[in-house]
């Protein structure tokens, strides 16, 4: 982890001297981790793309003012959590429903049955259990979605949570109580015996 | 020893392993002997290994390749908007400029023909005096004239 700092310190460095070919590295070791992390905001891969885009380049207009007295990654996050943060906010408030999917998408990747040769009702229980589950995480106040992803998702300790959204950790401990509770008993009714 | 709510409370960091070591052997002692607390436990794995199931989209080569040049398009985007709203003031100051000296031009030339004019119509300035004057403002014309020219 202190070589990972080291290494970040120095890209930080070169990139204030506009060394663009260190910000495209910088971009190429973040980008992936951002992305899920704005996915799990967006559940829209375009939308997720502009977001992370749109986070690097408040990176690159603005670490001139990184003071380095937390860590790159602890900065970036909140930059990004701002941003996917202020883009749900938009969509609540205009109440955007989008009904097309994007069947042209380069992406690739579902959820993947562990069986090699899945019966179509496994596949339909998995999805169906995988849509409950979408919709009850859409259900989760976005601070408790923000801590939810970065626990969940992201593997981030609570120390690190709380630093990147500025809290105690005891509210990080609270609002991932709260997440956590509100998917057992939306989920409640699943029969997990099946699958 | 912890009672079962303090348990309870304490079953998301344990199954995160984020406690205290000398908590997790607590917790694992109180679950071996609590049926209502294993319960909870077990529905909390469920929930959160089901949600790990969410499998997130794959980038592809081609996503990949292309997101730097996103980047760097928008980037160049931004740099041209700012350019031109940089831009218009500067223009209206030079049309401003430009307006107001040309203002201020024909204005110190019509204050000439003033003064030539009122020379001409004084009843008190003599015929030789009014000759020599309008000489010495048709010279301090012509001069100005040739210096501006």
């Amino acid at each position: 982890m202190e070589k990972l700092v080291d290494v970040e310190k120095d890209l930080i460095e070169r990139i204030r001297k506009n060394d663009e070919s260190v910000f495209k590295e910088l971009v190429e070791m973040y980008k992936e981790r951002a992305f899920n992390i704005a996915y799990g905001f967006t559940h829209n891969i375009e939308e997720a793309k502009d977001i992370v885009q749109e986070s690097f380049i408040k990176v690159y207009e603005n670490i001139k003012y990184f003071k380095g007295t937390s860590k790159f990654f602890t900065w970036f996050y909140r930059i990004l959590i701002n941003l996917c943060i202020d883009h749900q906010r938009k969509k609540n408030l205009f109440k955007i429903v989008s009904i097309f999917k994007n069947k042209n998408s380069t992406i690739t990747g579902e959820v993947v049955s562990k069986s090699n040769n899945p019966k179509p009702e496994e596949v339909i229980e998995k999805t169906e259990l995988r849509n409950k589950i979408e919709k009850s995480i859409e259900k989760l106040s976005l601070k408790e979605k923000e801590v939810f992803e970065l626990k969940h998702y992201q593997g981030l300790k609570i120390k690190e949570i709380a630093e990147i959204m500025r809290v105690k950790e005891g509210t990080v401990k609270s609002l991932l109580f709260r997440a956590v509770n509100k998917l057992q008993k939306i989920l409640g009714e699943v029969k997990y015996e099946k699958l | 020893m912890k009672n079962c709510k303090e348990i309870k409370n304490l079953l998301i960091e344990y199954y995160y392993d984020e406690i205290e070591s000398s908590l997790k052997e607590e917790v694992r002692t109180h679950l071996d002997s609590c049926i209502s607390c294993k319960k909870e436990y077990e529905s909390i794995e469920k929930t959160l290994n089901h949600a790990l199931e969410i499998k997130r989209p794959i980038l592809s080569d081609s996503f990949k390749d292309d997101f730097y040049y996103g980047i760097k398009e928008k980037m160049n985007k931004k740099l041209l908007q700012s350019y031109k709203i940089w831009q218009l003031p500067v223009i209206v100051s030079i049309c401003l400029l430009i307006i107001f000296v040309t203002i201020n031009y024909k204005k110190n030339n019509i204050d000439e023909i003033d003064a030539i004019y009122m020379a001409l119509t004084s009843p008190e300035i003599s015929d030789t005096e009014l000759s020599d004057e309008i000489n010495t403002i048709a010279n301090e014309v012509i001069i100005e004239e040739l210096l501006v020219g």
